[in-house]
């Protein structure tokens, strides 16, 4: 079976075609990280307007570079949610269009479970190897989320944790915002740390023997920690009155705070990736011991973090598995891998599918999900 | 009476809350109407848009495979609502290899009433509050844009009018009744004045004919904005 999968939820318009929801025969990826890097984030409008470009150049590559055409797919699928919802109905609308003219079935699929059979795929010209073993755990990290997963069989999942405020990709880009350094804050964090030594400890939110996560504490940390450096800055300068005001930039432009020459950013860069990886590595440690699990799996664009996979694959007992580097970060053939299982659980979606940006995990047909976080106790 | 063995042309016009679509044929009988459908889908575009193609193909009697052209209003609208038509169109366009035809918005607003030899000032609801307005001219028998687009309230749509001139947009009974008294202000019947996508059909049939396809990649929705309405802040990325 050969799907066709898109992907618009965020800021990656991604197309891509998976043979038997293992098999990539292409991954095509429009990234949109160098339009939202001047805002400091994702602009939820510019990410909009971008995917209604780029969508159909992102198609028609991935069933180029996988040789097919309509009559090659079995089905086409797409991302329901969670996401941003101007992003995500032009994706879905483009889906359901393609599924309707081309007579074909249209798979709804869960984003946050895209990543995890991000760990099934095997890029084109790779030999298989084994897929995790389950009952796996799965740590998904990424901008929007910091979740720790149970996946007891295919459609069976338990929460065990999740983030009570920001995700870990959000925090990584919160600091480098506060550092002065470049968006998107994980892989800019990372290469500033790298050979240097953390300056002291930051605060690490255990909450107890929960499996949350928590790290607005830890960027309000940093805050304080940058303070010192910042530069003085003057009284603001009065506008006379009968000048008239310059118009509101449509998107303002992120201004990097001033901060002193000789500020130890790389210092307090290491001690805030080595704050944040170490609460998610100890947790990971103890849920794969506490739920005796056979694997252990990564997903998400911060298990793209080399001190993480380092640190998981040490402290560990059982195999950890991360995606390769092009299915960590937001892409279809997640998408097209997941949309596999689901299609096996008979999940289907009609003309009438909407987007859902708050979409649960346990929404689509087939998918049991047991909440043990905070939240649901 | 059409023939359903020739191709057909699907217009779709989802600028706001009212939605319309229609198909009509392109060839020998272009002009003609194959069905149509106006109705207003709140913000429900997304999970109302193709079921109701897929009605109006059934109606008329036609498959995709039949489709030789698509058209879609580009705006000015509502920013969401205009990217389900043109995410749709574009599907289409892609998946059948046809032509694609974006037409502004105001021009169909303009052209429902473009008969009387008046100008005509046409406006679209374009979400949170925000009225876009231009004024048209009849210049070598066609309605032409003077000017530039601008924001109004529903208060001030009849404002600075040098001659007699037609309103063409959605206006509630309140507002219909302010401008009535309005000097210069000449005001269609309600339903006269309601934007349907078989105007849409007839404008995008004209370049159909002038072989003025729009480029499909590039083709997008026009954004008009009245203020900064997107402030940039790090969003959630899931
Ligand atoms: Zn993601």
């Amino acid at each position: 079976m050969n799907i066709l999968a898109i992907e618009t939820s965020c800021d990656e318009t991604s197309a891509s075609v998976v043979h038997e929801g293992r098999w990539v025969r292409s991954n095509v990826i429009a990234s949109q990280t160098d339009l939202h890097a001047r805002y400091g984030g994702v602009v939820p409008e510019l990410a909009s307007r971008q995917h209604i470009t780029a969508i159909i150049p992102v198609v028609q590559e991935a069933l180029e570079i996988a040789g097919m055409t309509r009559d090659d797919i079995d089905a086409i699928a797409v991302t329901e949610g969670p996401g941003l919802a101007g992003a995500l109905l032009v994706g879905v609308n483009f889906a359901k269009t393609l599924a309707f003219a081309w007579r074909k079935p249209l798979v709804p699929v869960n984003h946050l479970e895209g990543h995890v059979y991000s760990n099934w795929l095997i890029p084109p010209g790779e030999a298989a190897g084994d897929p995790p073993a389950l009952p796996a755990l799965c740590l998904i990290v990424s901008g929007g989320h910091t979740e720790l997963l149970l996946l007891q069989k295919h459609g069976v999942y338990e929460i065990l944790g999740r983030t009570r405020d920001d995700a870990a990709g959000e925090a990584f880009d919160k600091g480098a915002r506060l550092l002065g350094l470049s968006y998107p804050g994980g892989p800019s964090i990372q290469k500033a740390a790298e050979g240097a030594r953390p300056l002291g400890d930051l605060p690490r939110a255990w909450l107890g023997d929960s499996y949350d996560f928590s790290f607005s504490g830890l960027k309000t940390a940093l805050l304080r920690a940058c303070e010192p450096y910042q530069k003085m800055k003057g009284p603001p300068r009065r506008q006379p009155a009968n000048r008239p005001q310059a118009p509101r930039e449509l998107f303002p432009e992120h201004k990097p705070p001033e901060y002193v020459p000789n500020m130890p950013v790389n210092q307090l860069a290491a001690s805030y990736q080595e704050a944040i990886v170490d609460v998610l590595v100890q947790k990971t440690a103890r849920a794969a011991a506490d739920q005796h699990v056979a694997s252990v799996m990564v997903a998400g664009g911060v298990a793209a973090n080399a001190l993480l996979r380092r640190r998981l694959a040490h402290n560990v007992k059982v195999p950890v598995h991360v995606p390769d580097l092009q299915f960590c970060t937001d892409n279809a053939a997640m998408i097209a891998a997941a949309a596999y299982q689901a299609v096996r659980r008979g999940a289907a979606a009609g003309l009438d599918m909407d987007v859902s940006p708050q979409l649960p995990l346990d929404s689509l047909p087939g998918v049991r999900v047991i909440d043990r976080t905070h939240a649901a106790r | 009476m059409v023939d359903t063995s020739q191709t057909w042309m699907l217009a779709l016009d989802t600028s706001n809350t009212l939605a319309s679509l229609a198909l009509g044929p392109v060839g020998d009988d272009t002009g003609a109407l194959g069905a149509e459908i106006v109705w207003n889908a709140g913000r429900n575009q997304t999970t109302t848009i193709l079921v109701e193609v897929d009605g109006l193909m059934r109606l008329v009697g036609i498959t995709p495979g039949q489709l030789g052209a698509v058209a879609v209003a580009s705006g000015p609208g509502a920013f969401n609502a205009l990217r389900v038509g043109m995410s749709i169109a574009k599907g289409f366009a892609f998946s059948m290899q046809i032509p694609i035809f974006g037409v502004g918005t105001l021009d169909i607003a303009a052209h429902v009433v473009a008969y009387a030899g008046h100008p005509v000032r046409a406006f679209v609801e374009a979400g949170r509050g925000r009225i876009v307005v231009g004024d048209y001219r009849m210049t070598n028998g066609r309605l032409q844009l003077r000017g530039a687009l601008d924001h109004r309230t529903p208060g001030e749509l009849g404002d600075g009018l040098l001659e007699p001139t037609v309103l063409s947009g959605e206006l509630s009974e309140t507002d219909r009744q302010a401008l009535k008294e309005m000097p210069n202000v000449i005001l269609p019947p309600a339903a006269a004045g309601r934007r349907r996508a078989s105007a849409l059909l007839d404008l995008a049939a004209q370049r159909w004919r002038n072989d003025e396809a729009d480029d499909l990649l590039a083709l997008e929705p026009m954004y008009i904005h009245s203020q900064p309405v997107v402030a940039a802040k790090p969003e959630r990325n899931p």
